[in-house]
């Protein structure tokens, strides 16, 4: 299950990108560096399609996580 | 000066209309602990009200109001809906007191239900953000919230809000709470809901009155309808 952080699409992009998130059924939480996304095993396919439609740019995956 | 006073429920009010003939009422509202002003701006003769939480800022020395919440007051007017500016209680003592800001404007959606208004639509700004996506949740006379450079902090409840229609607002200019913070209650809260991000506006967002001012307008009258 990666952890995935992207720098947040454009911001007329930013409300359709979370809903086709919500629709999808992918977790992610909005944090001050960009969007976080927690991804599941069978959702790889789903995200490379997320990626290229919202020019998607990947920040950093499994990023540490500090408590 | 004209002033009635009636009782209604567990809440007494003053009304006070300073001109006569002006449309614009101030209002006391004596709860048990408390004393709640605002600034009751009635038109036409439809039920419809915009509360604007926290829009008016007031102490010995000065009062505020927000120019937000004083313009759209004016133009939703002439669709026949009236407008509140609340001003909380004991304001700037309590400061950014959450809980009782939320209980003052609770008090006042009772007030405005028991004086005939039906339909709410509630704003908040900032700090006020929070506090009206709170107050919103107990009361089935609120059909729509706003939301303008609303802070996260007391937001995380924002999914309550729904079946109702929920506008979020954000400056992307905004250096005081950044445009994540539109985007993260936009991420709580579930549907309908709707995120603006204003190119240009910062956290006053009255930088872009050109853009804020229809979409506001529009929103309102079209949820009243």
């Amino acid at each position: 299950m990666p952890t995935i952080v992207v720098t947040p699409p454009a911001p007329n992009l930013r409300m359709a990108f979370m809903d086709a998130m919500e629709d999808n059924g992918v977790d992610y939480d909005r944090q001050t560096d960009g969007y976080w996304i927690y991804l599941r095993e069978s959702q790889t396919d789903l995200w490379e399609q997320l990626v290229s439609k919202f020019s998607l740019k990947i920040e950093d995956t499994d990023p540490p996580v500090f408590f | 000066m004209d002033i009635q006073a009636r009782v209604t429920g567990n809440l007494d009010y003053e009304m006070n209309t300073p001109v006569p003939g002006m449309q614009l009422e101030n209002v006391v509202i004596h709860a048990n602990d408390r004393d709640i002003h605002g600034i009751l701006k009635p038109h036409g003769n439809k039920k419809h009200i915009v509360l604007w939480a926290g829009s008016v800022f007031k102490n010995s020395k000065q009062q505020r109001t927000s120019p937000i919440a004083l313009a759209i007051s004016d133009r939703v007017a002439s669709a026949g809906i009236s407008s509140m500016l609340l001003s909380y209680s004991d304001y700037p003592a309590q400061g950014n007191d959450l809980s009782r800001c939320v209980q003052d404007t609770k008090y006042c959606l009772e007030f405005l239900v028991n004086i005939g208004y039906e339909k709410i639509i509630l704003v908040g700004h900032s700090f006020s953000g929070a506090v009206a996506i709170s107050a919103s949740q107990s009361n089935e006379n609120v059909i729509g919230l706003i939301t303008l450079a609303s802070q996260t902090l007391g937001a995380q409840t924002v999914s309550h809000v729904a079946p109702r229609p929920l506008l979020i607002i954000h400056g992307l200019a905004d250096q005081t709470l950044g445009p994540h913070c539109g985007e993260q209650i936009y991420s709580w809260a579930s549907q309908p809901k709707e995120l603006i991000l204003i190119e240009g506006a910062t956290h006053r967002l009255w930088d872009r009155r050109d853009i804020l001012e229809p979409l506001l307008v529009n929103w309102i009258i079209q949820k009243l309808q």
